[in-house]
């Protein structure tokens, strides 16, 4: 368990037109100003997150129960120079949320003092939400010292101590490395999306498979067939780059809904698909804000459970260039790998790797969308990676099989993508303690294929991340060199 | 045909059928159909063996959880079947049959299979082969249970837990419980003890605690170890065996104030509708302490009832200083789980506690703020007579009188007498009407504060009410303020929002203000077409945004919007009646605009036969 303790001025209010969250006192984070425009998706937004807090779609046994958190960690402000970006994750741990606020939505008031902070969410406030009109001045005050002047007295301070299970923070963090994860990005019509949700809150499949199949086909559009019904949904006007047809499955289905009432406002919805089982995120554009939800491979696949995303990471980082990388966030607050990679004068597979890492500790967050990684500290103090990563039993088992691992052919491979520039993945077979071994990395280092014929590939494919005999034939390749087999 | 008109014997008769079947997928697809039929579990001798052997994978992933494990259905057929199962590795099929089996043969039998797997495995094979005769509610017996322990602790201690866990009626397990703790092995000991239903070993236990152990996180955990499980899980079990539980923590509460913290964290494990009444009460008599204070508001909000929330709402306001009841109001107002008496199960949906008069009257006067702050959620028609809503209006605080005139709102007139006298609240509202330019945004504001969950209300808002009929009039000059009519459509609540489309029906289409108030709600309006509703919803919408399609661009995103909308409404799904209004307007816009026509897009003209 980790205690995770604020200190707040006064507690959050939302009326005569303010929006005053108070923040933990222990990280000021000062941000003042009138909401000028597109007021209403982004208050649509801010309730769609409080919703998504309190969301509990899994069906959890006994033995669960006694674990369930009794508290939910508040939701997490970050201000930028740029934007304004509140993050939250489910109770059942299973539904990611970060609203994404354009600073050109706000006129400043008063200085703004740019960082990370929680910020205390009630239901009172977020009925209150619903008091917020365009028609009227609305202001968004977020910061313990202004907020104590308002309020004109200084009694109001609470404590509010929360203690977080380590998988609930250890999938909070799993998140990065899910985001980060190469996979498929379409387009899709908001209308396209909602008639999925409606059809899926019409019917009640009463038998399995329940999975929502993503059909790609060489020159039609993306195509989402529900199971059981094989009900096909058309994403017009969507398209993808796969030469040959390919099917994605993701499941827990039901928490699509979230989204449902930012959609007629929508302008559109880009689908990010990781893999079979893998976790998906859903960018809902509305005007002046953007809305991603992060989802699991399924309810009951908790970020957390062995999930081992960040196996799938880039390798090749240590603490020192971890720490250079964030402190290059912390003052450019974003950047691409590729720009880490010149700042900090490494190749860009150690860039990405360092900035990959800073993700899992808690210190930077990527963005799906635009594709950069964003400096945000989660917590006061570091985590200890030690305790929150314990040593995963595969890569302990990694170690052991690599004697025994033999690289067969070991080859670079062009890979075009549209019309953007060819991606060159390393593409290694071999064979690990007899069983035939393939994986495929791309140039930023991550691990985005592989196959095995080991009984944990049989059951698990890639959803759980890369077998231990994966593992140890991209170490052994890696150290070889491309040029090996 | 419905499946549950079939018999049993039509269903053994299909299955049979079925699987006679060489198209595997066809045989599936039928016998999916015909598991949703309650006899089709019972003739899991027909299909399960049959469906194990041709599709394993199929059977595991949707027929697992229709073997229903009854000592009526173990047959002949099983003998094989359980060992295969046993030997592909389907643990949790596996102890689905293996319970019935056992249920047909006798407890004896399965001692003598647990003696078995103990005797004949290798250390580290035993505890996977208990792990696979667990059964539930079968308590191991005492002399077995005693005798792994003793022999091997590791390999048994995992399989006890879950043995005694999962059985009703565990027994006290007090020579194991012994056995445990002389070995120093005490987290298992205290694991086992927690699964007891023993009342009184548990108080002597956790008084002792009390006394022996200073520190009070220590004393915190220890309890925690020993908290019954039983009684977290069940509140039958809870009434039942630990009804005296309450008593007993406030009890040793009182000699113990460094435990505040540890009760604030945990207190909510055990939900216990209305009986933590006296801790509450300690706690308040010892509210100068922040721990306690936190742990009197948070008990006061969850457990203590009705009745207790109203008294703390008072004496909060009443007893405390201003900074410290603005505090206390915080933490008492919001959401909390209640105890559903006709459902009894624990509610967790968003449920307010409603002030009572008296708790009402003692808020109004501490501060007007507050019920319109924290105490907003918990502010209900009931306690609104007419004398309370005079006294609101003489505090004057106009905010507040448009609260509780929504409020007022959502009474139904048939649910018993009103409280309140219409012509009072009308009364204000009419010499307000008369002021002109302050009325409609009081108005706006009154409806704001309606709430959207409210379901009666909305199904009754077209019914005769006095109020309801003065404040959702599309007659009354709402064109006069500039925004009102984004207000309304900005409004949660589907009543004002179907207001809204109403007062631009009514509206004269030539009137300017009504053409700048919908130009300016546009995108809102944009919105409306995907919304689930009803066609003559959608049928204003279509109206209102008509009256902003004047050139091309407008009507090119309007088109565009069309276009998707229709895509809800596909046959079989949406409305008819729906999508046939968006066509009808899509090819309105279409000849008034031709290029916006897609090529597939052409009107067809019916021309007369020559």
């Amino acid at each position: 368990m980790i205690t995770y303790q604020s200190r707040y001025a006064a507690q959050s209010k939302a009326s005569g037109g303010a929006l005053s969250l108070s923040t933990n006192e222990r990280r000021p984070v000062r941000f003042h100003a009138r909401i000028a425009q597109h007021l209403y998706p982004m208050r649509l937004a801010l309730q769609t997150l409080g919703e998504l807090v309190w969301s509990d779609m899994g069906w959890i046994s006994e033995d669960e129960f006694e674990e369930r958190m009794e508290a939910s960690l508040d939701p997490v402000i970050t201000v930028h120079p740029d934007r304004v970006f509140f993050e939250a994750f489910s109770q059942d741990e299973s539904a990611y949320g970060v609203v994404i606020v354009d600073r050109d939505v706000f006129e400043d008031d008063g200085a703004t003092q740019c960082g990370t902070t929680n910020v205390d969410f009630t239901r009172g406030l977020h009925q209150a939400l619903g008091d917020m009109r365009s028609s009227r001045d609305a202001h968004l005050h977020v910061g313990p010292a202004g907020f104590a002047v308002a309020a004109g007295d200084g009694g109001a301070h609470f404590e509010a101590k929360v203690e977080l299970p380590d998988s609930w923070v250890r999938g909070f963090l799993q998140i990065q490395a899910a985001m980060a994860l190469p996979g498929t990005r379409f387009t899709a019509r908001p209308a396209d999306l909602l008639r999925m949700i409606r059809f899926l809150q019409r019917n009640r499949a009463l038998t399995s498979p329940r999975s929502v199949r993503y059909e790609f086909e060489p020159g039609r559009p993306v195509r989402a067939v529900l199971e059981p019904w094989e009900h096909e949904v058309v994403f017009g006007e969507s398209s993808h780059n796969y030469t040959t047809a390919k099917v994605t499955r993701t499941w827990g289905r039901r928490r699509l809904s979230l989204v449902e009432k930012l959609l007629p406002w929508a302008q559109n919805v880009e689908v990010y698909l990781k893999g079979r089982g893998l976790p998906s995120f859903y960018s809902v554009q509305l005007p002046g804000v953007r809305f991603v939800l992060g989802l699991s491979g399924w309810v009951a696949g908790h970020w957390s459970q062995a999930a081992s995303f960040d196996l799938m990471a880039p390798t090749d980082t240590d603490d020192l260039l971890t720490t250079r990388a964030v402190d290059h966030l912390r003052t450019s607050h974003r950047c691409t790998a590729q720009q880490a990679s010149d700042e900090l004068g490494v190749t860009l597979e150690r860039a990405h790797a360092a900035l990959a890492d800073a993700c899992r500790l808690g210190m930077a967050i990527y963005d799906v969308q635009d594709r950069e990684f964003r400096h945000r500290e989660l917590f006061e103090t570091p985590i200890d990676p030690v305790a929150f990563y314990p040593p995963d039993p595969r890569r302990e088992l990694a170690r052991t099989l690599e004697p025994s691992a033999v690289v067969g052919t070991d080859v670079r491979r062009e890979r075009v993508v549209g019309r953007g520039k060819p991606y060159v993945d390393r593409v290694i077979d071999g064979t690990v303690a007899s069983h035939t071994t393939h994986v495929v990395i791309k140039d930023t280092g991550q691990l985005i294929f592989g196959r095995c014929t080991c009984p944990f590939f049989d059951e698990h494919l890639m959803t759980s991340g890369p077998c231990e005999h994966m593992l140890a034939l991209r170490r052994v390749a890696e150290r070889a060199g491309p040029s090996a087999g | 045909m419905e499946i549950w008109r079939l018999s049993k014997d039509d269903i053994e008769k299909r299955t049979r059928d079925a699987l006679a079947g060489d198209d595997d997928d066809a045989t599936l697809r039928t016998l999916e159909w015909l598991a949703r039929s309650w006899h089709f579990g019972q003739l899991v001798d027909i299909w399960g063996p049959a469906l194990y052997r041709r599709n394993r994978a199929a059977f595991l992933g949707a027929f697992h959880r229709r073997v229903q494990p009854h000592p009526v259905h173990v047959t002949r057929a099983w003998e094989g079947w359980i060992d295969e199962v046993e030997a592909a590795g389907d643990e949790r099929l596996y102890r689905t049959l293996y319970q019935a089996r056992i249920l047909s043969l006798g407890p004896e039998a399965w001692h003598a299979d647990l003696a078995r797997v103990w005797d004949q495995g290798a250390a580290n094979q035993r505890a996977a082969g208990l792990a696979k005769l667990v059964l539930p509610r079968m308590a191991p017996p005492d002399a077995l249970a005693l005798r792994f322990y003793r022999e091997d602790p590791d390999a048994a201690r995992d399989w006890l837990l879950r043995a005694a866990g999962g059985c009703e009626e565990p027994g006290r397990q007090d020579a194991l419980i012994e056995a445990a703790q002389s070995a120093g092995d005490l987290d298992f000991a205290d694991a086992l003890f927690a699964l007891n239903l023993d009342f009184e070993a548990w108080e002597e236990r956790t008084r002792k605690l009390a006394r022996t152990v200073s520190n009070p996180d220590e004393l915190g955990r220890a309890l925690e170890r020993i908290l019954p499980v039983r009684a977290r899980r069940s509140v039958w079990v809870l009434e039942d065996h630990f009804g005296g539980l309450p008593k007993v923590i406030t009890e040793i509460a009182e000699q113990r104030a460094d435990l505040a913290p540890w009760l604030r964290r945990r207190h909510g494990r055990l939900k216990f509708a209305g009986a933590w009444a006296d801790l509450a009460e300690l706690a308040w008599s010892r509210r100068d302490q922040p721990d306690w204070f936190a742990l009197w508001t948070a008990l006061s909000r969850s457990s203590t009832g009705h009745a207790g929330f109203h008294r703390a709402v008072t004496a909060a306001v009443k007893e405390l200083d201003r900074p410290r009841a603005r505090s206390a109001l915080f933490a008492l107002g919001g959401a909390t789980e209640v105890w559903d008496e006709q459902e009894y199960i624990w509610q967790s949906e968003e449920r307010f506690w409603q002030l009572d008069a008296d708790a009402f009257d003692a808020v109004l006067t501490f501060s007007p703020q507050a019920l319109l702050g924290p105490m907003r959620p918990h502010v209900r028609f009931n306690v609104i007579d007419t004398k309370r809503f005079q006294r609101v209006v003489d505090v004057g605080n106009e905010e507040l009188i448009d609260l509780v005139t929504a409020r007022l709102l959502t009474a139904h007139p048939g649910w018993g007498p009103s409280r309140v006298n219409p012509k009072k609240v009308l009364g204000y509202w009419r010499v307000l009407q008369g002021d002109g330019p302050r009325f409609i945004p009081r108005v706006l504001r009154v409806l704001g504060f309606l709430e959207p969950r409210n379901p009666f209300w909305h199904r009754w808002a077209g019914k005769e009410h006095p109020l309801r009929g003065f404040f959702l009039d599309p007659e009354l000059p709402w064109l006069d303020a500039p925004g009102a009519l984004r207000d309304l459509l900005e409004c949660a609540a589907p009543s004002v929002r179907t207001l809204a489309l109403r007062i631009m029906r009514a509206a004269r289409p030539d009137d300017d203000r009504l053409k700048t108030e919908v130009a300016a709600c546009h995108d809102i309006l944009a919105g409306y077409l995907f919304l689930e509703q009803p066609s003559r919803q959608l049928k204003d919408v279509l109206f209102a945004l008509r009256l902003t399609t004047s050139e091309l661009s407008s009507a090119t995103a309007l088109v565009a919007s069309l276009r998707d909308a229709l895509v809800l409404h596909h046959p079989g799904e949406g409305s008819l009646r729906c999508r046939d209004l968006l066509a009808a307007e899509l090819a309105h816009l279409l000849t008034a605009w031709p290029g916006l026509r897609r090529p597939t897009e052409r009107p067809v003209v019916h021309r007369r036969q020559a």
